[in-house]
């Protein structure tokens, strides 16, 4: 145990926070957010998270807050390597159950020396997740209860947990495994000469090494005339970087009473001794077990945060994917308006009635000057008008209408292709992929106040040139809608221009108003409709931003607080 | 498909293994083979209609199962592949070593031992392009001739005549790069057999990857439990039980269990007799290839809806796709202006000269703004309807397929859409096509607004005759400017006459012109009426063509895949 003077100068002088603190704290960091959009290594990232919580929790909390608690010493390894039947030899009795059925460990054992049982039997204080009964117990308990026996034989402050294997095909073994691991003061890992390449037990190893534990490997079954396989697995060993763990052999022997003869376990026994019984062996073990574990978090946590900066990253992207879909989706409505492809069909029809039929030059009245401009002759032809400006208003509202269908199709199709983006969409991407249902309503809103908003531009600023208004009044309700088909570029589309009309309303705009003062109303009229549909598309485009936050993504700053925890650990220690 | 090999004495067809040790075809294997050609051309079709509409990952499986089975049956069908698959340490080697009697395969303690696939060949003949397909390394093959073996006095070793084993690689351990080519050979082998130990019968790795997804695969799947000296003879009863409660709850309906040990020669004849039997069958090569394309086929469930599809777009479906594109092409509004232009054309016949005059003489705002010529420009414009507004059409067709698609598989419903919307583009060019084919008739200028116009200029004539006999009555008679040349003039009592002749005429003029306007109005009404008619069919006819037509055709594309899908599935349940 490190000098309890040295540390807390240390802690003076340093850091306001205390270990215990600084690791709740990181705790906190780690537990405040979920890994929710899909992307490549999302799942590694998931399981990294809840190793890390679990470490916290079931190890180095209670480790930190209790540095005199009992020694875990977890027994992992494959399936059918002799787990059970060791922790029996050790133990001197038939403490777990064992035989040829794989798995055979369905339910966690833990063996402990009585004066411990009460602390293990606590489930406060290690591996919270898990409920406890106290042994001999009967078969049927689930995997996620422990079962506390307790035997003589052990050293006080010492405990063997009997875990399930690693690599049987119940994969819920699996997680309780690692979970004890993570827990675990001292790892035995055993395996066999059979299956010592295999790559789980390697994986396992590797798991070892990199949460900084101390480590007993134990090769069993080793057949007669083994020895190369022994040298081999060694090499192996030092090739993967665990030369320092404890080695052990245990031949292949006739196991009777699901135990080996004592003395295959006679090293092991001797090694776990030293380690409980000598207080400085005791103290080295926790010292360089914790030191080991907080080493990795060194790493462990900033490749976290890196992983929450890539989720970070991928909701930008996909929140691109919206943006730029409406914003495609309004540039094209912004050419449509300009380039006269809204004049077809109802329009133009409409337009060639009210502009044919003379209706359009009886809006144009003569003689009056400017007091008979507020719209006295109204009623002379509305029939023609009012259609005209419904047909505008209509092909207007289609127009918007189709492009807010496209862009969320768009947005669909951008999200489907990205395994995050098609996640999101899952049993939503049948009412997503349109319009929003409210779109029409607001549409039509919009499109008649545009309307209003011309015919008070033509109120207001359009004031007649004055060479023409001596003798020339209008109806500014029909002179807005000339204003408008001349805005959605009358005589630009090649139909027109068949049709044998050149830009009629700009010029007679240009004739009334002058250059100068048309293109400012021009300019304002589209901006205003460039505005509101702005506006329209943005409230469309919310829809998936709701989605894309409603899944609880981490924001920025996360990753800024797992960084920050990560350093005040550090000066903590 | 299957080679001939000369020498043939087959005599019955349940000839047993030890019998003969030349390659005999097996009767049952022509029919068994057409049967599975049939399946594979069902499934050929398949992929043909559902590429680019079914889920890819399917299609691209399909592919590949078709491409395999193909390049399986046209290679040795006399051969049968059988792999010899597990984890490390297990026994394949040593099991691969007992069937052949020789120490081909290397085997020992150290893990891994077999890094690369090893394969031994009973029979020669054709088995060279088969290995080549397998891509077995060169130095890793063996041939067995059978006659060596009956020349050392090893009777059934002569039953082993077409047997290709395979000893593969490890699928556990850490040299991962192995796992592929494990992947590949468990993919083409004929026969599978996994060989498990005590120790490992219940790993993860195994269970989860191969064992699994292959449960379907009984037929010509075989679990052997090695190494059972490790146990003892009470204990291999429990293991197998076991083993045998793990397969089944993975789904395997029949799983052939066999015990061996490669140490104490225990069960390895039993052994070898199964596979003799699988050899001399030839049925495994046909047999697998069935069990991979049940195995794919019943994933076509999910592209198979339950209910029969619609052949076509129901009645009312079409006329609201008609009213929305007579909506997109504006035809009630090109029809009005057209009336409109009519009126306005006939009034120039029609109408009573004088009124127009009138007009043209009050005070015109175009031509004190300098734009007269906008007034033509104007009228113009009115020949021509134009296209529909695309984004209307666009709407329009949003919804047609919605009734129709609603029973379809999620991937069927978007093709279905698809095809609706495939001549978006082009529709509002080919509406107004059809809306212009029907102007023309209706610029003609009919002969009764000529008849009219001599009339209204006829009564002109005589008003303007009338109007200059008063004058001269005026002149002659009344302030005698000088003797009148003819009685005509020079008779004042004429005046009040002509006065009421003129009077007659100008009132007959108006009557015309109010008639002519009347029968204009009502002949306009009835035009526009007929040309909306006439548009109407134009947009019917190509909502057929355009829309109605392609979705149409889908659905019958998605018919033929379902008939098919539902008579694959139906071969899978036989």
């Amino acid at each position: 145990m490190t000098p309890p003077a040295d540390q807390s100068a240390i802690k003076r002088a340093a850091t306001p926070l205390p270990l215990d603190e600084a690791l709740v704290d990181l705790r906190d960091q780690i537990a405040s957010f979920r890994f929710v959009l899909d992307a490549p290594g999302v799942d590694e990232a998931r399981a990294m998270q809840q190793d890390l919580l679990n470490q916290l929790d079931d190890y180095l909390l209670p480790r930190v807050r209790r540095k005199d608690a009992p020694l875990l010493v977890v027994l992992s390894g494959s399936t059918g390597a002799g787990k059970s039947t060791l922790v029996n030899t050790l133990v001197g009795e038939r403490v777990s159950a064992t035989g040829v059925l794989r798995p055979t460990t369905s339910s966690p054992i833990l063996v402990c020396h009585p004066d411990d049982a009460d602390w293990w039997l606590d489930e406060r204080y290690v591996l919270p997740g898990f409920g406890r009964v106290p042994g001999p117990a009967p078969d049927a308990v689930v995997g996620d209860q422990l079962v506390i026996m307790k035997s003589d034989v052990l050293p006080k402050g010492l405990a063997l947990l009997d875990s399930p294997d690693v690599d049987s095909v119940f994969e819920e073994h699996h997680d309780f495994a690692a979970q004890f691991l993570a827990a675990a003061d001292v790892w035995i890992c055993v395996t066999t000469a059979a299956r010592y390449a295999d790559a789980l037990v390697w994986r396992l190893l590797h798991r070892a090494r990199d949460h900084g534990a101390t480590l007993g490997v134990v090769l069993s079954r080793v057949p007669e005339g083994g020895e190369e396989v022994v040298g081999h697995f060694t090499e192996m060993l030092k090739d993967h970087g665990l030369e320092q763990a404890a080695q052990f052999v245990i031949p292949e022997t006739t196991v009777s009473g699901g135990m080996l003869p004592s003395e295959a376990a006679d090293e092991v026994q001797m090694w776990l001794g030293g380690i409980s019984e000598d207080e400085d062996g005791r103290a080295e073990v926790i010292r360089s077990t914790l030191g080991g574990v907080l080493d990795t978090f060194r790493t462990r946590v900033p490749e976290l945060a890196a992983k929450v900066e890539e989720q970070v990253a991928l909701r930008t992207l996909l929140r691109e994917d919206v943006e730029g879909a409406y914003a495609t989706g309004l540039a094209e409505l912004d050419e449509a308006t300009r380039n006269g492809s809204l004049l077809r069909g109802e329009v133009l029809a409409r337009w060639q009635d009210f502009a044919g039929t003379g209706d359009l030059e009886r809006a144009l009245h003569a003689g009056r000057g400017q007091t008979g401009h507020r719209g006295s002759r109204r009623n002379r032809a509305p029939a023609r008008v009012r259609a005209l400006k419904a047909a505008l208003r209509s092909a207007l509202e289609s127009l918007i209408v189709a492009g807010a269908e496209r862009a969320a199709d768009e947005v669909v199709s951008r999200w489907r292709s990205r395994p995050a983006g098609a996640m999101l969409l899952e049993g939503r991407d049948e009412t997503l992929d349109r319009a929003s249902a409210e779109l029409p309503r607001r549409v039509t809103r919009a499109v008649s106040a545009w309307q209003d908003h011309i015919a008070d531009l033509i109120r207001t600023e359009g004031v007649t040139k004055r060479s023409v208004a001596k003798f020339v009044s209008y109806d500014d309700e029909a002179l807005a809608l000339v204003l408008m088909v001349g805005l959605f570029g009358f005589g630009t589309s090649d139909i027109a221009v068949e049709g044998g009309t050149s830009a009629v309303p700009q010029r007679l705009l240009k004739a009334l108003f002058g250059a100068e003062s048309l293109r400012s109303m021009s300019a304002k009229a589209r901006a205003d409709l460039r505005g509101r549909v702005g506006m329209l598309f943005d409230e469309e485009a919310i829809r998936f931003g709701q989605v894309l936050d409603g899944a609880g993504v981490a924001d920025e700053t996360t990753p800024v607080q797992l960084y920050q925890a990560t350093y005040n650990l550090e000066v903590a220690r | 498909m299957t080679t001939t090999t000369p020498g043939v004495s087959g005599t019955s067809e349940e000839t047993s293994p030890q019998q003969t040790a030349a390659p005999r075809r097996d009767p049952a294997a022509p029919s068994e083979v057409s049967g599975l050609t049939h399946r594979l051309a069902t499934l050929d079709r398949l992929v043909e209609l559902g590429e680019g509409r079914v889920d890819q990952d399917l299609m691209d499986d399909a592919a590949a199962l078709l491409a395999r089975a193909g390049d399986r049956l046209r290679l040795s069908g006399d051969h049968t592949i059988v792999a010899l698959a597990g984890g490390t340490g297990s026994g394949k080697s040593s099991l691969f070593n007992a069937v052949c009697g020789l120490e081909l395969s290397p085997t020992g303690l150290r893990r891994p031992m077999t890094s690369s696939a090893h394969a031994c060949v009973w029979g020669l003949d054709g088995a060279g392009p088969l290995l080549d397909w397998l891509e077995v390394d060169k130095r890793h093959r063996y041939a067995r001739a059978s006659a060596l073996d009956q020349a050392s006095g090893e009777e059934q070793a002569g039953s082993l005549q077409g047997l290709i084993l395979l000893d593969l690689p490890d699928h556990d351990s850490i040299r991962s790069e192995q796992v592929a080519e494990v992947d590949r050979y468990v993919g083409v082998a004929d026969l599978l057999i996994w060989v498990l130990d005590p120790q490992k019968y219940a790993d993860f790795a195994v269970h989860r990857r191969y064992l699994e997804p292959l449960a379907g695969h009984d037929g010509v799947s075989l679990i052997v439990l090695n190494q059972i000296d490790r146990l003892a003879p009470e204990e291999i009863d429990e293991c197998v039980k076991d083993l045998r409660r793990l397969l089944e709850a993975e789904g395997s309906r029949t799983p052939h269990i066999l015990t061996t040990s490669a140490k104490s020669g225990a069960g390895i004849e039993d052994f070898r007799d199964v596979i003799a039997d699988t050899v001399a069958a030839r049925r495994a090569r046909t047999q697998r290839l069935v069990a991979d394309l049940d195995r794919l086929i019943q994933r076509f469930e999910d592209a198979f809806g339950a209910v029969e599809p619609p052949a076509t777009i129901d009645g009312k479906g079409a006329a609201a796709l008609v009213e929305a594109l007579v909506d997109a092409a504006g035809i009630p509004a090109v029809a009005e202006a057209m009336e409109s232009a009519y009126a306005l054309r006939a009034t120039d016949y029609v109408g009573w000269p004088l009124t127009r005059l009138a007009t043209r003489l009050r005070s015109d705002p175009l031509r004190r703004m300098r734009l007269v010529e906008l007034r033509d420009e104007l009228r113009a414009a009115f020949t021509t309807p134009v296209n529909a507004q695309q984004a209307h059409v666009d709407n329009a067709l949003q919804d047609v397929t919605e009734d129709v698609v609603r029973d379809l598989p999620p991937s069927w419903r978007r093709s279905v859409r698809e095809a609706g919307r495939s001549n978006a583009e082009a529709l509002p060019e080919t509406l107004g096509a059809s809306l212009r084919a029907v102007v023309p008739s209706f610029n003609q200028v009919p002969g009764w607004w000529w008849a009219v116009r001599i009339w209204q200029y006829l009564l002109l004539v005589v008003a303007a005759v009338s109007v200059v006999w008063l004058v001269g009555i005026a002149a002659f008679a009344g302030l005698k400017v000088a003797h009148a040349p003819t009685r005509l003039l020079g008779e004042a009592g004429l005046a009040p006459y002509v006065a009421l002749v003129l009077v007659c005429v100008l009132g007959l003029g108006l009557l015309t012109a109010l008639v002519a306007r009347n029968l204009v109005a009502l002949t306009a009404a009835k035009h526009s009426e007929r040309m909306e008619q006439q548009m109407r069919e134009g947009v019917t006819a190509a909502a057929r063509e355009l829309v109605i037509t392609p979705v149409e055709e889908e659905l019958a594309v998605y018919a033929r895949f379902r008939d098919e899908a539902g008579h694959a599935i139906r071969d899978v349940a036989r």
